[in-house]
């Protein structure tokens, strides 16, 4: 199992292999851990579609609940 | 009609039926991912994920079934204190994954539940299931029909399920009925050796649609015992296309630098839609081949987000806070008295080992798996929290994550873990057969909620959700026991 936190500068909906993982932050802002499958895993955010990547492919197993395995999206421009 | 007449009349049928094949199971012609027998297309009043309760019921005939009906009339008595008032923890559960003796409990609950304490005893329990099979099997109208090349003993036993058990319901009255608890029926698919369940996520991979299938046929597969009962053949409808979309956690999975148990299963599923496998025709057998205990299913529900009903994206959703496994594992151990001869076992003890023993050992092994799990997610849990008062004490430091709390509760029912030697001894040594005497009916059942009642796990939850509750005093008639375990 794998442990990961999602970046992005807003809250977002996170989907992994299609299926929601609730949100990226909680209401006060913090990054949420997630508990992710070992192996490939095809991350991508809800909402609006103004980030990159789209969707990306990652490698899942390298986090742990201490530090967590960090997924990055960037606001487009 | 004259008999010579009827005969002939029959034979023509048989020959008929042999010229035009029939399947248990229909095309499906377009896919769709909402429509189906689904657990995200259940509910249930008043159980929300909050409480997330998986029942998995093990093999073992007669035996297996009562057993499992006594823990649903103990979960049906574990009566708490709720917001809303007095709740069953019956009506907690949210899942039931079962294989062979343990699938009658399973379906009849989900098909009849107002009637199913009150009837399912002389429905199944307290039914000869295997002389009236054999009966069937020996009326001479039906060996016309057995002499079909469509038509088998197990398409007999399903049929005598279907009239007499589960009254010709299908998968469509499960589906109109939205209700949880999901349930999981389970066979083995011969060729992979592997769990084949009959759920329309299954069934999708076959482009078949699982509505017009029959309760009592999902039930005779889980329960087909190799060689008592011929295999199940399901037709296989990929070839023929259904607009199936490959979800993208399967098209991840399959990439083959995934952990090696993760790609497996992958392939295992896709191998259904694999052309090039020409998998035309699936053969099932009982589901205890594959997992005897039923809990394999949950398992990887429990270990990753390759599932329609994963625990980790319901983790990760905060949906849950409390995740409970119960599993009723009506497993014996009869007396071998090999050791105290020079002579080696014979053929009928050999052949009992090889099949049985390595699924012991395999439903040992996942149950184990589930506890490890649990295990490693509290390990987890309660380093992040000290390490966090650390960061706090010492740095004024922040952690770079949240973490949401969940509890987990596994309680493995089975006689193992009786504390009277004796009874023990009697119950491991209880045959495996579809027919057990009524007061070894009830018996089990008395024992199944002695066990429920008495698992510290079972209570942890009960008085995590009320503080006050305390397990409903459960006896074993002494008279009944003296009757079934005299010593």
């Amino acid at each position: 199992m794998g442990r990961v936190i999602v970046e992005f500068p807003e809250c977002r909906e996170v989907f992994v292999g299609d299926k929601g993982q609730g949100n990226n932050r909680n209401e006060q802002g913090e990054y949420l851990i997630l508990l992710i499958g070992d192996g490939l895993q095809t991350f991508r955010l809800g909402g609006e579609k103004n980030y990159t990547p789209l969707s990306q492919s990652v490698q899942v197993g390298s986090g742990s609940v201490i530090l967590p395995q960090r997924v990055v999206f960037h606001r487009s421009a | 009609m004259t008999l010579p007449r009827l005969l002939f009349v029959l034979a023509l049928g048989a020959l008929l039926g042999a010229c035009s094949p029939h399947f248990v199971n229909g095309k499906l012609d377009n896919f769709d991912k909402d429509a189906g027998y689904r657990y995200d297309k259940l509910s249930g009043e008043g159980n929300s994920d909050n409480i997330f309760v998986i029942l998995a019921f093990s093999g073992g005939g007669t035996r297996a079934a009562a057993f499992s009906f006594g823990v649903m009339e103990g979960l049906r008595d574990a009566v708490y204190n709720a917001a809303g008032g007095s709740r069953r923890f019956l009506d907690d559960v949210d899942v039931i994954s079962s294989v062979s003796g343990g699938s009658f409990t399973a379906a009849y609950y989900a098909l009849f539940p107002e009637k199913f304490f009150t009837e399912f005893p002389s429905a199944f329990l307290h039914r000869n299931v295997q002389g009236d099979l054999i009966r069937r099997v020996l009326w001479p109208p039906n060996w016309f029909r057995l002499a079909a090349a469509d038509f088998d003993r197990i398409h007999l036993a399903a049929e005598y399920y279907d009239e007499t058990i589960f009254k010709h319901k299908t998968f469509t009255e499960l589906i109109a009925k939205r209700r949880k608890p999901y349930i999981i029926l389970n066979a083995t698919d011969m060729t992979l050796g592997r769990r084949f369940e009959f759920t329309q996520d299954q069934f999708d991979l076959l482009c078949s649609d699982l509505a017009s299938v029959t309760v009592a046929t999902a039930v005779a597969a889980s329960s087909a015992f190799p060689g008592l009962l011929s295999p199940l053949t399901v037709k296989n409808f990929a070839g023929e296309g259904c607009k199936y979309e490959r979800p993208q956690w399967l098209t991840d999975a399959l990439d083959p630098n995934n952990p090696l148990r993760r790609y497996a299963h992958a392939r295992d599923l896709w191998s259904y839609q694999d052309p090039k496998l020409k998998r035309d025709y699936i053969h099932l057998l009982d589901g205890g081949l594959g997992d005897n205990i039923g809990l394999r299913g949950p398992y990887v529900s429990l270990s990753g987000n390759d599932s329609t009903w994963s625990l980790y994206d319901k983790i990760n959703e905060r949906k849950v806070r409390h995740i409970v496994v119960i599993s009723a594992n009506a497993k014996t151990n009869p007396s071998k008295d090999w050791d105290h001869k020079q002579s080696a076992p014979g053929i009928l003890d050999v052949l009992s080992l090889v099949t049985g023993g390595p699924m012991d050992n395999y439903s040992f092994e996942t149950v184990q798996l589930v506890r490890d799990i649990f295990d490693r997610l509290k390990d987890e849990e309660n380093a992040w929290a000290d390490c966090k008062q650390l960061l706090q004490d010492q740095c004024s430091g922040k952690m770079p994550g949240v973490l949401s709390p969940v509890d987990f509760y596994a309680s493995e029912l089975s006689f193992d873990s009786l504390d009277d030697e004796d009874l023990r001894h009697c119950m491991e040594n209880l045959p495996t057969s579809f027919y057990l005497p009524e007061d070894t009916v009830t018996l089990l059942r008395q024992v199944a909620r002695l066990l429920l009642m008495q698992s510290a796990d079972f209570g942890k939850i009960m008085r995590e959700l009320d503080r006050a509750w305390q397990p409903p005093a459960v006896q074993i008639d002494p008279a009944l026991r003296a009757k079934v375990c005299p010593s």
